[in-house]
């Protein structure tokens, strides 16, 4: 901090560490706090507490992340808590609501911890879907795989089953590569890929231990050309340059090192506190000091946790090349969990560019401005 | 990319990165350029940010400078985060600045961040007129004014928040063109008074893309 890059040659008058005495020191003695209570920090998802619209403050409901809360707008449902509520504002930091029963909500999303499947587990449950019935399985679980199984079709060791199916006027694709969540991350971020030189306009993708989904606004009715094992590696050679999963180890990078902060104990964010982007902070980075030290924690971090990439390539070695892609014409059972699955991870490119050109002329034509 | 629009006796030109181009006069206008953010910051105590962000910012400049071959510029102020950050300029990138400037008739306009002149050549001014358009960094004034300081932005379906133009009938105000810059958003009832009914929005992007100036 007092000699590593940028922080010396920019501010040599503000460094954080002082040599005083023959010993470092931290030059200002307030940062002691800050620093204790982020050693060993555990990046938890930030939250927003939930209430009655009332005056002197409703009755609490619970908690929404924040991400989720930055997505409402005035008149937005959500459930919480078994009941449908309205989004009417945010005061402070509590989310505010009025009753709204009957509507159609959205679903506030929370994330646990997030583990990948080791292989051995994955072996095993890809070995129970192939059984012809599961009479020891709770009910409704052997019905939900029945009907897979009537729809579409159960996924096979040997083989990657694909579907894709139109839902909500977007076209989805679902990969079950049962790579582990990491695993299966990875194969989204270079899928996507893939997919954009391909002009297929995805948009964004979410993946769980066992299948990635992807949507975008063109069908893919053919996924075996996007799986090729080679091209996939050479997307992983470029990929550190501006991808969301990068950006989201930096960001808790960021808030471990102290460079952007978060409310602390005792402290409150007030609307008014400089809070940066760390996306921009970290394309700046990239762009001007790529071995900044910072960059190199989080792609070391990345690497190891996020990206895991040598279970994609057992999966697709596993199967050499036998892939079954299904066109259906709507959802699958088992795909629908992952339509309720947190952790959205957008694809900037194509897709949203022409979504958002056909958003701005609907608006005009609306407003009558075109 | 860019995109033409009509404002007052102008037909103007809004740029992908957030500046206005006047191609009649030849005139290109930047608001908020907020250099030295980092620097500011860090000299107050606060986060030490990377402090890159004004090569960043004159990246852009140059590069949109070079596209349109401006021989007018315009910063509608807060071109620096304090004057103290004018003064801390870096070598280089006051070399940069410097040859941006060179040839060019440069018009610095006075800010709420950068109140007094500036030891950087060009003039300084607390507005100025030209062909019946106004030029002054807060708007709320008389004539077509264009002008910057609330910084808005504005979300659309399938981007984020981008900073935009805002178009009223006689007023116009420009996005922060600095890199490190927050933004007031485009619905705030504080803009409604200043652009009236009807207003129109210039989203900054891949592509400009002009909306319906969003109301709550």
């Amino acid at each position: 901090m007092a000699t590593g890059g940028y922080a010396l040659r920019a501010y040599d008058k503000w460094q954080r560490l002082l040599l005083r005495g023959g010993k470092w020191q931290l030059r200002d003695p307030r940062a002691a706090a800050l620093i204790r209570q982020n050693l060993g920090t555990i990046i938890d998802i930030e939250t927003l507490k939930v209430r009655f619209r009332a005056r002197m403050g409703g009755a609490p409901l619970g908690e929404i992340e924040e991400s989720f809360a930055a997505t409402l707008t005035p008149g937005d449902t959500f459930l919480i808590g078994g009941q449908v509520v309205r989004y009417e504002g945010l005061n402070e930091l509590t989310v505010e609501v009025s009753r709204a029963p009957g509507r159609d909500p959205r679903v506030a999303v929370f994330s646990g911890t997030k583990f990948a499947t080791s292989t051995v587990l994955a072996d095993r449950i890809l070995a129970i879907l192939q059984l012809p019935a599961w009479p020891d399985l709770p009910r409704h679980t052997a019905e939900w795989l029945t009907l897979q199984r009537e729809v579409s079709e159960l996924p096979h060791p040997d083989r990657l089953l694909i579907e894709s199916f139109p839902h909500d006027g977007r076209e989805h694709l679902c990969l079950y590569g049962f790579a582990g969540r990491n695993g299966q991350q990875t194969l989204g971020l270079l899928v996507t890929k893939v997919m954009e030189e391909r002009g297929l306009a995805p948009l964004g993708f979410v993946a769980t231990d066992y299948a990635t989904l992807i949507w975008g606004l063109d069908p893919v009715t053919d996924a075996a050309p996007l799986l090729d094992l080679d091209h996939l590696r050479a997307g992983l050679e470029g990929w550190l340059a501006g991808n969301a999963v990068m950006k989201r180890s930096f960001r808790n990078v960021a808030l471990i090192s102290g460079l952007i902060e978060r409310s602390h104990q005792g402290r409150r964010k007030s609307g008014r506190q400089a809070t940066f982007s760390s996306d921009i902070l970290y394309d700046t980075l990239v762009k001007y000091d790529p071995n900044h030290l910072m960059l190199r924690i989080t792609r070391d971090e990345a690497m190891r946790g996020m990206v895991d990439f040598s279970r994609i390539e057992q999966m697709l070695t596993r199967i050499a090349g036998r892939i079954d892609t299904r066109r259906l014409d709507r959802l699958s059972p088992l795909s629908a969990p992952l339509f309720l699955e947190p952790g959205k991870v957008p694809v900037q490119g194509a897709g949203r560019e022409r979504l958002a050109e056909d958003a701005a002329r609907a608006l005009l034509r609306e407003a009558g401005l075109d | 990319m860019s995109l033409d629009f009509f404002f007052g006796p102008a037909r103007l030109t809004a740029l992908a990165s957030g500046a206005l181009f006047w191609a009649e006069e030849r005139l290109l206008c930047v608001s908020d350029l907020h250099f030295g953010k980092s620097e500011r910051l860090a000299r107050r105590g606060g986060t030490l940010l990377p402090p890159y962000e004004t090569r960043a910012t004159l990246e852009r400049l140059d590069r949109d400078l070079d596209r349109v071959a401006a021989k007018v510029v315009v910063c509608l102020g807060d071109s620096f985060d304090d004057l103290a950050a004018a003064e801390g300029m870096e070598e280089d990138n006051r070399l940069w600045l410097a040859r941006l400037m060179a040839g060019r008739d440069w018009i610095w306009i006075a800010g709420n961040h950068d109140p007094g002149p500036l030891d950087l050549g060009g003039s300084h001014r607390g507005e100025v007129a030209r062909s019946g358009l106004v030029f002054r960094h807060e708007g709320g004034g008389a004539g077509f004014e264009v002008s910057g300081h609330f910084h808005p932005k504005a979300s659309l379906a399938g981007r984020g928040a981008k900073p935009c133009f805002l178009i009223g009938k006689t007023r116009l105000i420009l996005p922060a063109y600095g890199t490190y810059t927050g933004g007031m958003p485009a619905d705030d009832r504080l803009f409604d008074p200043l652009l009236g009914a009807g207003a129109r929005a210039i989203l900054t992007g891949q592509k400009p893309l002009l909306i319906p100036r969003p109301t709550r």
